[in-house]
């Protein structure tokens, strides 16, 4: 047993009266805040994903979509539009307990037959009967008295050029999920457009892309509330990386002749950010257009 | 109901936790520092390490558990942390870092760095007990917990790493 015990004492003296930088203190709460602050912004992550989940069914994310398919057709050389008052009415209303589902029906006062409008008709009725299916499915995988169905449509414009019809589903759960879709009917031509039409080649797609992105960063940038899921996020595996602009990416035409592509609640950004749209400046379309005069006056 | 209760109960408890965490690191801010400086011997490492621990501790809060015994809890994750630091530093030892270690005995009391010296040469989990009981005064309860150790298991330890340093000492 030895002793230094006088030694032992000093050592600990040494070590407990040790210089504690100036500022170590407010140094620590600063490392901590800058954690603290990481934290919250995991947590406002994670929770945007996890009410993708609890929101719909893990089918939504297996598919593009849970309600509209992806198919566009387009009837060429039809009768054209220019004239005749078109105008939407309700066709058919299809309604249960938690669904109600109005479809449109185009109708013109010329009765001549457009078949892009008959074809345009019977998708609407044939998709919103598909739709009313899918959500009664649904609504018996949830089985609560909060969910609910609604889908409805509106004219997004009608100038003499362009006829736009919009169509949206939402299904409410524990948060809400809407589905938007769009024709956009070129009067003049009669024909329901597709951007592989608009467009004179593949160009289109990482022009688009860029022009996207672009526009992403400058949101998010000028408003840290904007999000938009990054690399890190499709790490996971929750979400699905999928191309920005593709031959089937939703858009409209709006009211100044603009492209505007719209996107998927939850596709590129979490639920709170909606169904993200974008509207390309005509300096950006018009070298891709097929027409290059396509989208003026 | 269920769900919805859990959630917020979930949400309590981090809220719970991480005012645990903020109190602790107001309190005995000088305390960690002094234990993460027998490991790695320079300020901004050590704020690093501390850092490091921050994020750590956040991380396992976001779980909503409920952590018993939270100053133990957290003082495990600063040392382990402060280990790794250690031995990463060991492994890349080079020039450099034998320079800024000889830079610092200019600027540090030089019984201090003697001491840590001393402290270096001991191996775990002695020197993480001698450090805690000795130096801070850390009960060897706590000591048991922190280290998931017996806390018979430490005394012995204690004693005998004492002696140790007795010899060296004389």
């Amino acid at each position: 047993m030895y002793s230094a015990q006088k030694e032992l004492e000093q050592l600990k003296q040494v070590y407990q009266q040790q210089e504690i930088p100036h500022g170590i203190k407010n140094e620590m709460i600063k490392r901590y805040s800058l954690e603290e602050q990481r934290f919250n912004q995991r947590v406002k992550r994670k929770k945007q994903v996890k009410g993708l989940i609890l929101s719909f069914a893990i089918i939504a994310m297996m598919f593009s979509s849970i309600f509209f398919n992806n198919q566009i057709r387009s009837f060429a050389e039809d009768l054209p539009l220019i004239g005749p008052v078109v105008k939407l009415i309700l066709g058919k209303t299809l309604s249960d307990e938690a669904i109600e589902i109005r479809v449109p029906q185009i109708s013109t006062k010329d009765k001549e037959n457009s078949q892009t409008i008959a074809g345009l008709n019977k998708k609407y009725f044939r998709e919103g009967q598909e739709n009313f299916e899918k959500a009664k499915v649904q609504y018996q995988d949830f089985k609560t008295n909060h969910f609910q169905v609604t889908g409805d449509y509106q004219k997004l414009l009608d100038d003499p050029r362009f006829l736009v019809i919009e169509r949206k589903m939402t299904q409410t759960a524990a948060d809400s999920y809407t589905e938007k879709r769009y024709d956009t009917i070129d009067k003049k031509s009669g024909v329901v457009l597709s951007l592989p039409l608009l467009f004179k080649d593949d160009q289109y797609l990482s022009v688009l892309t860029n022009e996207v992105k672009e526009q992403m960063q400058k949101n998010s940038k000028e408003n840290p509330d904007q999000y938009y899921w990054t690399d890190d996020d499709f790490k996971d595996g929750l979400i699905k990386k999928t191309p920005l602009v593709t031959k089937d990416t939703s858009f409209y035409i709006n009211k100044n002749h603009e492209l505007v592509l719209v996107y998927d609640q939850f596709s590129i950004a979490p639920g709170y950010m909606g169904t993200p749209t974008f509207v390309i400046p005509k300096e950006v379309t018009r070298s891709l257009l097929a027409s290059p005069d396509y989208l003026n006056e | 109901m269920g769900p919805i209760f859990n959630r917020y109960k979930k949400k309590k408890q981090i809220e719970k936790s991480k005012n645990l965490l903020s109190e602790l690191i107001q309190e005995e801010y000088e305390k960690m520092f002094r234990i993460t400086m027998n490991y790695v011997h320079n300020k901004e490492e050590a704020l690093d390490v501390m850092q490091d621990s921050f994020h750590k501790a956040l991380a396992a809060i976001e779980q909503g558990k409920e952590i018993e015994r939270f100053s133990a809890w957290f003082y495990r994750i600063l040392i382990r942390t402060a280990i790794d630091a250690w031995r990463k530093q060991k492994r890349n030892q080079s020039e450099t870092l034998e320079e800024e270690t000889i830079q610092l005995a200019h600027t540090m009391d030089d019984s201090l760095t003697d001491l840590h010296g001393i402290i270096e040469g001991i191996d775990s989990p002695e020197k993480e007990i001698l450090i805690l009981h000795f130096f801070e005064g850390f009960r060897l309860k706590e000591i048991a917990e922190i280290l998931d150790l017996n806390e018979n298991t430490v005394k012995t330890k204690m004693y005998r790493t004492l002696n140790q340093l007795r010899k060296i000492l004389q």
